[in-house]
This record gives structure tokens, C-alpha cells and sequence, in this order.
């Protein structure tokens, strides 16, 4: 079976004064479907821009990615934009939630972006506020709840849409370990059910929920073989 | 002291919001100023004589603003009845003004006059600066040959010279002695050359309508000037039936000269406070923008012990300083623009034109309007930035600080596009009713038309045969012109400056209607055909109908079914003789012309009786002369050939005016003309600060919302989801003021109803274009911001948070 993901040769660099700078070298790796990957490196290494790539919103590099069987390098925009909303749910570490929007609110965003009829999108965010535990919080602002609870809110927001990949970039950073916890054992239970999780962070006890940990450095990949 | 310093400093840190804000203001007060200034000098101030209240002029005619008679005036003969009976007031004039010609002085010109009874300077309180006014019995036959003319005239004419007192002129050929001179300013009725004294003689079947005015005996009050004088006009003795007789009206003299343009001043004062309302909506949301960059600052401030009072006070000392500033940018741009506003608008609209001026009253206005204005934007903001940041400490939670911002500011957007649609709305319906009225069908064809009026004096053309011979030679000379079709003859033309208006006698004891006056033009053979007036039934006048033949008239369609309902007119009779006339006095009505529109563009059908020059014997209906020329090219070349026409035949006698009757019929609606531009211009004005504010508002909040599409990107929005997004907010803005404005619009429309012909204040082809229109606009103006939105780029609005 063809992986998931299917980088080779990616490269990414800002035009600097004279000359590139390179934050991505020559990327070149596989990702299977099912698989709990944690991206590891020191600030500035590259490790969200990867994500950014893997995840539709930046389009500016060379090289060739292959996702689910399409050649991402050769698709424009709209249609990178299409398997994103198909495939792809997105977590961040300061949460990004939108301040004007109730929970509810929040959690309706990616659903009214994948033409789902409204009367089915309420059942879907009823389900998972059920299956978050918050259906209590539903009719708060972001602001009315802790960091863990919008963090748990940014997860439940990333998995709405049912997707195959989620991204998660440095989901606990901002976390106490507690809920960091809470939030690392949401996603294995996510990867139990069959979805591919690729995450970034600096922490060795989170990287232990994965399977794998990929290391970058300078936008170079240090050890592609080393497991968790 | 230490706040206007601090608000000084922290405007100059930020020139551009400065700047804008500065200008926004600027057009708003400059627009109030200069409206404001003419209201004064026109509405407020009151007249310069002495116990200007005591003044008060007197009119028993319908009011009708699309007609010309809408003047406060009345028909001789009640004057004279009523001059009899009164007991309320002090004094009483009549007069009405005139050009005349003046030979005697220099070239032969035509000069503005007013004949006047001798009591019309004791009445207005009004003295000479030189020489005197008339004594009481001037106004009779045979003492009437005085003159007091204008300081304007005294200059050109006589160079200024104190000598000039006793001279004598010919006026309309009458030679009158110069007595006085009035000083610079008088200017009553009007800013004129000469005022000759003239009594009130009624005659027969013809009256007159006249101006009146007089000064009430102390302590009488306006409520029982009124009802005298309806009283007396009741009990006048005479055909004329109560019920027709019009209602009795006394008004103050200053509301006389300026009631016309009253309610015009007052629709243009409330547009441009719409636009100063709009140019403060627009600064106060920059305001908030502002603030909202300051909240820093601020939060600093108050954790220094600042209190919110404190905090509030410095918040307004910048926005009053804004609105100061703009206020004298205002002013600059008022003094600029009250002279254009004049000069743009009609000669007849603006009374008292040439007291216009900025004074003490207009500087304290300006200084009020920049004062509240300052407090009124800046008040908003200023608490919105304190509370802010007290909520904002104690972090209550709820919609954060950036979306309660962006409601308020979306509510001004509301509210400034409400605003504007009432504006725009009000505009249209001007509009709408000014084509209308524009191409109302005037009965004639007046393209290729040019006009000649010469008013021949009584003195020199004293027989109906010596006027007759001069309109002939005239007609004569004008036919083998280069370029004329065809010329024709008419004492009051349409479109011209009067009429003559009378009833008659009908044969075999059928009644004239009661109350009827119609109107009764004397033409000359070919004058039908000439203007492109249509020959519905019979004949027109020919060279046959002369003196010693069967007296004729011709009809128009409506004279015809209001004097003769149901039956047909041609071969009915009437006469003007009151007693026993005799069988040649009998006129024979021979054709029915289609009805032409005498007064103005909206009057109604005129009842008029035609009768021709040939026929006429009184050299008094005959002397004023409007001679009309068709052409085959440009009539306007024609005019130097006509006045040469004219010269050859008589060289004394001046030529009053020519005009091509394109030129009469756009004089006649350059009121409505004005008020549409003036009223589009503010509309425009308003529309243009809207925009630039819904466009200010959207580019903000798109600014603020970076971050958000970022987010939203990120969770699958395409671009055309941002844009919906931002165009969505656009569409609500716009949809909610449109829908405020228009229920606001309904509402206040209503005040332009007497402007209005033939649409209605609420017409909804209007107010649906106008909705589109401003619609359109906002959403042309969200489109920028709009677009910004969509090129995000998410990974960039996600890293800075
Ligand atoms: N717009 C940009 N222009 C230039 N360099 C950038 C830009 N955005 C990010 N970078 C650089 O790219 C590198 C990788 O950034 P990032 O992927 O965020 O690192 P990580 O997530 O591993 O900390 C950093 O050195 C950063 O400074
Ligand atoms: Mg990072």
C-alpha cells in the first residue's frame, strides 16, 4: 500500500537581502496511514513550516509531496484547499480559537467550509461536544475557559470533520502537564481509531504517545530510522 | 492647560488620522456655515427699518408654489376697498415693480423700478441719503412726476453727483424730476434703479395684482390684522362669490420677502446637518480605531492614578481640538463658498442677495457646531477606550474587547449609510420631480424660438394706430431676416414676466363662471403657427380681422369647456362692455387652440381668450410687446439683427430683452434646478463620507481579523469564503442602514412634498434605486478590504498572535 504522506526532496527558503535562506533541506520521508508521528527539533528548525506544507497552507517550496495518492506539487491552490477540508484537521499550541465565537461557534467553522447540510452539522457538533465532554462550555467564549478546556475545544474543532491527518503543532506547549496529559491521551485514543497523527513537541514524555520520532535540524532530517 | 498641551502633542504624533479627521469635519461645518450664513442674512436678520415687527404685507391670492403668482399680493380693486375700511393699520402701500426705459441720461437704458403709492417709504420708515421721498400727495395725477432712485443708478448714471437732485429724466417717456436718492443697501422690494410714485386706479373687467404692505398701528397683533382684512374682503360688494374669493393671509414683511425660499433654506440646513452628522460618525470611528491602538497607553495612564473622569477629559480635549480645527478649516471653506452658493442659485431665490455675508451670529454659530460637534463624536470613543480597559483588568470575560469594538463601529457604518440614504433619497425624489417637470408638454414647440420684448411708452405711442404701426414695421422688417420661418406678435408671452387676466360678458344671459379669471393675451395673425400652438377647431386670426371687421377671439381647448360646457364654442359671443353694449362690441369666438402653459412648467391648463392686435384700440393693452421669430438654424444669432431691427425704426426706444424661449423656459425652473444640484451635491457629499467610512470600517476590521482568517484557512476556508465573509458583514452593514434609512427617509421626506411635482415623497421606484445605489456602494467599498482578506496568508497570520 502507498503511504499517507510521501515527501521527497522538499525544500523551503525565504529570500534573504542576497541569496536563499533555507529552513527546509531535502526532505525526504514516508508516513503510512495510522501511523503517531512526533517532529522533534530545536526552535527555528523548520518544524512548523513541515507542518505548514503537510498541511495545505503553505504552498511556496520545491520537491515532490504525494498525499493520499496525489502529487500535491503538480495541484493549484483551490485544490490543495479541497484535501485539506478533506483530509486534514489542525491543532496549534496557542489553541487559535476565535474570540468572537462561542464554543458552539468554534466548533461549527470547519463544517461550514465542507458543504454539510445545517441540519446535520448541528447533530455533528452535538456529538462532539458529547464526545469532548463539554457540552456545558458550549455557549461560552474562549476567554470564560482555561487553556486545557480550549485546547480540548482546538482538538475536538480538529476532528469534527472526521479527517485522516491531524496536525498538531506544540498542542501542550502551553499547557500544564496535567492537561497536557489529558490532551496527549485524546490522541492516542484519535490514532487507536485509526487516524494518522503527525506532532510537533519538545517534550520526550509526549513523544512517547508516538510511534515514531522524526528530528530536525536547521531544516535538516537528522535520524529518519529512529523510532520511540 | 497640561491636556491641550498632551492632546496637541499626541495629534501631531498621528498627522494622518489628524489630517482625516480634520477634513471630514471640515467639510461638514464648512457646508453648515455656508448654509447657515445665508439663512441668516436671509431668515434671521431682521429687516433694516425702524419696528421692522410693525411691518407686514397683506395677499388675498392662492398660494401655489409651482405657479408664479406665489407672491403676497392682491388684486387692485381690493386693495382699494379694503384701504377704505381698515382701522388696524398705521399706513398702507401698494406697489409692483417693473423694467422701465429711461432716456434722458445718457444712452437710452432699461432700468428696475417700482411703481408705489406715496405712502411706500413713510411705511417702510425709509429716508433719503439725499434729497427726499415722496411727499403724501405725489401719487395723484399731475403731481406725480418725481423720481427717487437707487445709489446703483446714481452712480452709473450720474457719477455720484449731489446735483443730480433736480434733474429730470424721461421714464417709459414721461419726464420726471429727480428728488431723491436712497442710500447703499436700500434695497426694497429689491436692489433697484428708480421708485415712481403711482396710484391704485382700478378699471372695469381688468384688474391688476399688486403688492401690498403696511406698518400696524402698536400693539395690534398679526390675528386680527388677519381677520379684518378677511372680514373686508367679504363684504366687498360685487360679482365675485365669497366661496372663490381666496383666503385673506397676513404675514410679516420679512417672512413675505423670504417666505418663498424659507422652506428651501430649511430642507438645504437639514441636509447638510445630515452630512455634518455623517463626517462625525466617519471621525468618531477613527476615533475608536485610534483608541483601540492606544489601549496601552490608556492602561498605563490609569495605573498611574489617572481617574476615568481624567482619562475621559483627555480623550476629549483631542477630539474637541479636532473638531476646532475643522471648524476654522470650515469657516475658510464658507467664505469660499457662500459667494459660489449665491451666485448659483436663481436672482429671484434669493432675496436680500446682497446682504449675504459672514457676521458676528454665523462665527458663534461655526464656534457652537465645532464645540458639540467635538463632543459629540469624541464622546463615544472616549468612554468606549476607559471602560475598555476597566473590563478589561477585571477580565470579565464575554466577546472580547476587539469584537464589542467592531459592533460599535459596524452600528456607526449602520447609522452613516441611514444617514446618507435619507440624503440620497430626498435627492431622487428632487431629481425624479425635475425631469418631470422638465418634460411636461408646454402646448408649443420652443425649440428654434427666439423672444423680443420692447415696451413701447405711453408718452411717445399714445394712439393703439401709433403702436399698431410700429408692431407692424417691426413684424415686417424681422420676416425678411436671414433665417426666419415665420414671426408673430404677443402682449405677455409665455414664459414672459405677466399677464393680463379678466372675466367678460356672455350673449343670452348664460353666466360667466363665478370666480373664473382667464387669461387674455392679444396676438397678431400668424402667432399660432409661429410657436407651434395646434389650430384644434375653426380658424386662426388673418390679416382680414382688422378694426372695421367682425370682432374675433380664439380659444384654448379648457377656456372653451369651462365657459361653454357641452356646447360648441365657435360662433358664441361675448363682450367686455359692462353697460348696454352695443353690436359691434360683441366678440365672436372662431377657432379653439390646444392649451399652453402661461406661468411655468406646472401650471395647470389656463382658460385663455385670444383676441387679436389688429382689433385692440387701448394702446395700454398693446404697448408691451413680446415679438417671437422662429428660425430655421441657431436662433441665438439672430438677436443682434433683431435688435437692429428695432433701432432702424425707432432710435430712442430700447429693447427690453431677447431671449430664445429655451432660455425663458430654463429660467423658469432654475429653482427647482438649483434646489435638485444643491441637494444632489450634499447627497454626494454624504455619499462619499459613507463610503470612504464603510470602506474605513471594513479595511480596519479586515486589519483585526487577520488573525481570524488565518484560523479560518486553516480549517478549510477558499478564498471566496473570506470574501464572503467580509462582503457578508459588508451586506449586513449596508442592509441594516439601508432598511434604517429608508424607514428614516419615509419619515422625513415628507418636508419635501411642496418641492415635489407629480412624485410622491414616498415613491418607491426612488427608494428602491436610491437602496441599490447605496448598496452598490458599500459593497464596492467592502470589495477592497474584501480582497486584501482573501490574499492572508495564513501561515503568516498564524505565527503572531
Ligand atoms: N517570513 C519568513 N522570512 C524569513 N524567515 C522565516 C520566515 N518565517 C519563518 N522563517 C524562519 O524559518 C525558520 C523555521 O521556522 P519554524 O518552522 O517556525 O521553526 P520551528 O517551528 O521549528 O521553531 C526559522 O528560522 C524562522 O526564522
Ligand atoms: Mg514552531
Amino acid at each position: 500500500m502507498e503511504p499517507l504522506i510521501r515527501l521527497i526532496n522538499i525544500e523551503k527558503y525565504y529570500e534573504a537581502g542576497y541569496g536563499k535562506t533555507f529552513v527546509l533541506r531535502r526532505i525526504t520521508l514516508d508516513i503510512k496511514e495510522g501511523e503517531f508521528v512526533t517532529i522533534m527539533g530545536p526552535s527555528g528548525a523548520g518544524k512548523s513550516t513541515l507542518l505548514s506544507i503537510l498541511g495545505m497552507l503553505d504552498g511556496a517550496w520545491t520537491g515532490e509531496f504525494y498525499f493520499v495518492e496525489q502529487p500535491v506539487h503538480r495541484l493549484n491552490n483551490k485544490q490543495r484547499v479541497e484535501l485539506n477540508k478533506k483530509y486534514i484537521g489542525f491543532v496549534f499550541q496557542s489553541y487559535h480559537l476565535i474570540d468572537n465565537l462561542t464554543v458552539y461557534e468554534n466548533l461549527d467553522i470547519p463544517l461550514s467550509y465542507r458543504n454539510i447540510k445545517s441540519s446535520e452539522r448541528a447533530g455533528m457538533v452535538g456529538d462532539i461536544l458529547d464526545r469532548f465532554h463539554i457540552v456545558g462550555k458550549k455557549d461560552l467564549y474562549p476567554n470564560q475557559l482555561s487553556g486545557g478546556q480550549q485546547q480540548l475545544v482546538a482538538v475536538a474543532r480538529a476532528v469534527i470533520a472526521n479527517p485522516r491527518l491531524i496536525l498538531a503543532d506544540e498542542p501542550t506547549g502551553n499547557l500544564h502537564s496535567t492537561q497536557g496529559k489529558e490532551i496527549m491521551e485524546l490522541f492516542k485514543r484519535l490514532n487507536d481509531e485509526g487516524t494518522t497523527i503527525i506532532q510537533v513537541t519538545h517534550s520526550e514524555t509526549n513523544a512517547k504517545y508516538g510511534h515514531r520520532i522524526i528530528d530536525l535540524a536547521d531544516g535538516w532530517l537528522v535520524n529518519p530510522q529512529k523510532t520511540a | 492647560m497640561s491636556d491641550v498641551r498632551l492632546a496637541v502633542r499626541g495629534l501631531l504624533r498621528s498627522p494622518g488620522f489628524t489630517v482625516v479627521a480634520v477634513l471630514a469635519i471640515a467639510l461638514g461645518i464648512g457646508a453648515n456655515t455656508a448654509v447657515f450664513t445665508i439663512v441668516d442674512s436671509v431668515l434671521l436678520r431682521p429687516l433694516p427699518f425702524p419696528e421692522p415687527e410693525r411691518l407686514y404685507a397683506l395677499a388675498v391670492v392662492r398660494d401655489d408654489p409651482f405657479r408664479g403668482i406665489n407672491d403676497t399680493v392682491m388684486p387692485d380693486f381690493l386693495y382699494v376697498y379694503f384701504r377704505k375700511q381698515d382701522r388696524l393699520f398705521e399706513k398702507l402701500t401698494a406697489y409692483n415693480s417693473h423694467r422701465i426705459n429711461m432716456t434722458g441720461a445718457g444712452d437710452a437704458r432699461s432700468v428696475s423700478g417700482a411703481f408705489a403709492t406715496a405712502d411706500f417709504f413713510s411705511v417702510l420708515g425709509a429716508n433719503a441719503a439725499l434729497g427726499r421721498t415722496f411727499a403724501p400727495d405725489e401719487d395723484q395725477p399731475g403731481h406725480d412726476g418725481v423720481v427717487v432712485i437707487g445709489d446703483n443708478l446714481w452712480r452709473s448714471a450720474f457719477g455720484a453727483d449731489p446735483a443730480a437732485i433736480g434733474k429730470s429724466v424721461r421714464l417709459d417717456g414721461e419726464s420726471h424730476t429727480i428728488i431723491g436718492v436712497m442710500p447703499i443697501g436700500f434695497a426694497f422690494p429689491a436692489p433697484l434703479d428708480v421708485w415712481v410714485p403711482q396710484g391704485v386706479h382700478p378699471s372695469g373687467h381688468n384688474s391688476q395684482l399688486l403688492s401690498v404692505m403696511g406698518r400696524i398701528k402698536p400693539g395690534v397683533s398679526q390675528n386680527q390684522a388677519t381677520a379684518e382684512l378677511d372680514t373686508i374682503i367679504k363684504q366687498i360688494p360685487g360679482e365675485l362669490d365669497v366661496r372663490h374669493r381666496p383666503p385673506a393671509r397676513v404675514v410679516s414683511l420679512l417672512e413675505s420677502v423670504s417666505g418663498k425660499v424659507q422652506r428651501s433654506l430649511l430642507v438645504f440646513l437639514g441636509a447638510v446637518a445630515f452630512v455634518l452628522l455623517i463626517a462625525c460618525t466617519n471621525v468618531a470611528n477613527l476615533l475608536l480605531a485610534r483608541s483601540a491602538g492606544r489601549r496601552q497607553e490608556i492602561a498605563v495612564r490609569a495605573a498611574l492614578g489617572a481617574s476615568r473622569w481624567r482619562l475621559i477629559r483627555h480623550l476629549l480635549t483631542e477630539s474637541t481640538l479636532v473638531s476646532l480645527a475643522g471648524g476654522a478649516a470650515g469657516l475658510i471653506l464658507a467664505v469660499w463658498g457662500v459667494p459660489a452658493l449665491v451666485k448659483l442659485a436663481p436672482a429671484e431665490m434669493l432675496p436680500r442677495a446682497e446682504q449675504i455675508g459672514i457676521d458676528g451670529w454665523v462665527l458663534a454659530f461655526t464656534f457652537a457646531i465645532a464645540l458639540v460637534t467635538g463632543l459629540g463624536f469624541g464622546i463615544i470613543p472616549a468612554l468606549q477606550a476607559t471602560r475598555s480597559e476597566l473590563r478589561e483588568s477585571l477580565s470579565l470575560g464575554g466577546r472580547s474587547l476587539t469584537g464589542r469594538h467592531e459592533r460599535l463601529r459596524g452600528a456607526l457604518v449602520v447609522a452613516e449609510i441611514a444617514l446618507s440614504l435619507v440624503l440620497l433619497t430626498g435627492a431622487g425624489l428632487m431629481l425624479k420631480s425635475f425631469i418631470r417637470l422638465r418634460s411636461v408638454d408646454t402646448g408649443f414647440r420652443a425649440e428654434h424660438l427666439i423672444t423680443m420684448t420692447v415696451e413701447l411708452p405711453d408718452s411717445t405711442y399714445q394712439t393703439a394706430s401709433q403702436v399698431q404701426a410700429f408692431h407692424g414695421r417691426t413684424l415686417e422688417k424681422l420676416s425678411h431676416l436671414p433665417g426666419v420661418m415665420a414671426s408673430a406678435e404677443v402682449n405677455w408671452l409665455p414664459f414672459g414676466s405677466g399677464l393680463m387676466m379678466g372675466d367678460f360678458r356672455l350673449e343670452g344671459g348664460r353666466k360667466f363662471p363665478p370666480g373664473l379669471m382667464v387669461d387674455k393675451p392679444i396676438v397678431s395673425p400668424g402667432y399660432f403657427r409661429t410657436m407651434g400652438i395646434r389650430l384644434l377647431r375653426g380658424r386662426d386670426f388673418t390679416a382680414n380681422d382688422n378694426g372695421d371687421a367682425l370682432l374675433v377671439a380664439v380659444v384654448s381647448d379648457s377656456a372653451a369647456k369651462r365657459i361653454w360646457p357641452g356646447a360648441d364654442p365657435i360662433g358664441k359671443r361675448f363682450t367686455e362692455e359692462e353697460e348696454n353694449p352695443k353690436p359691434k362690441d360683441w366678440v365672436t369666438v372662431v377657432g379653439v387652440v390646444q392649451d399652453v402653459k402661461q406661468m411655468g412648467m406646472a401650471d395647470k391648463p389656463r382658460e385663455t381668450v385670444y383676441q387679436t392686435s389688429a382689433q385692440i384700440n387701448r394702446p395700454g393693452w398693446l404697448n408691451h410687446a413680446a415679438f417671437v421669430v422662429r428660425t430655421a438654424t441657431d436662433p441665438e444669432g439672430l438677436a443682434t439683427a433683431m435688435r437692429g431691427v428695432v433701432r432702424d425704426i425707432d432710435r430712442n426706444q430700447p429693447v427690453q430683452s431677447i431671449a430664445t424661449m429655451q432660455t425663458l423656459i430654463d429660467a423658469s425652473t432654475a429653482e427647482p434646478r438649483f434646489q435638485t444640484r444643491l441637494l444632489g451635491a450634499f447627497s454626494l457629499l454624504a455619499l462619499l463620507l459613507a463610503a470612504v467610512g464603510t470602506y474605513g470600517v471594513l479595511a480596519y476590521s479586515v486589519a483585526q481579523r487577520t488573525h481570524e482568517i488565518g484560523i479560518r484557512m486553516a480549517l478549510g476556508a477558499e478564498r471566496r469564503d473570506v470574501l464572503r465573509l467580509v462582503l457578508r458583514r459588508t451586506l449586513m452593514l449596508a442592509g441594516a442602514g439601508v432598511l434604517i434609512g429608508a424607514a428614516g427617509a419615509l419619515a422625513i421626506t415628507r418636508v419635501l412634498q411642496k418641492f415635489l411635482f407629480e412624485v410622491k415623497p414616498d415613491d418607491p421606484a426612488t427608494f428602491v434605486a436610491v437602496a441599490a445605489l447605496l448598496a452598490g456602494v458599500a459593497l464596492a467599498a467592502g470589495w477592497i478590504p474584501a480582497w486584501r482578506a482573501t490574499r492572508v496568508d495564513p501561515v503568516e497570520a498564524l505565527r503572531y498572535e
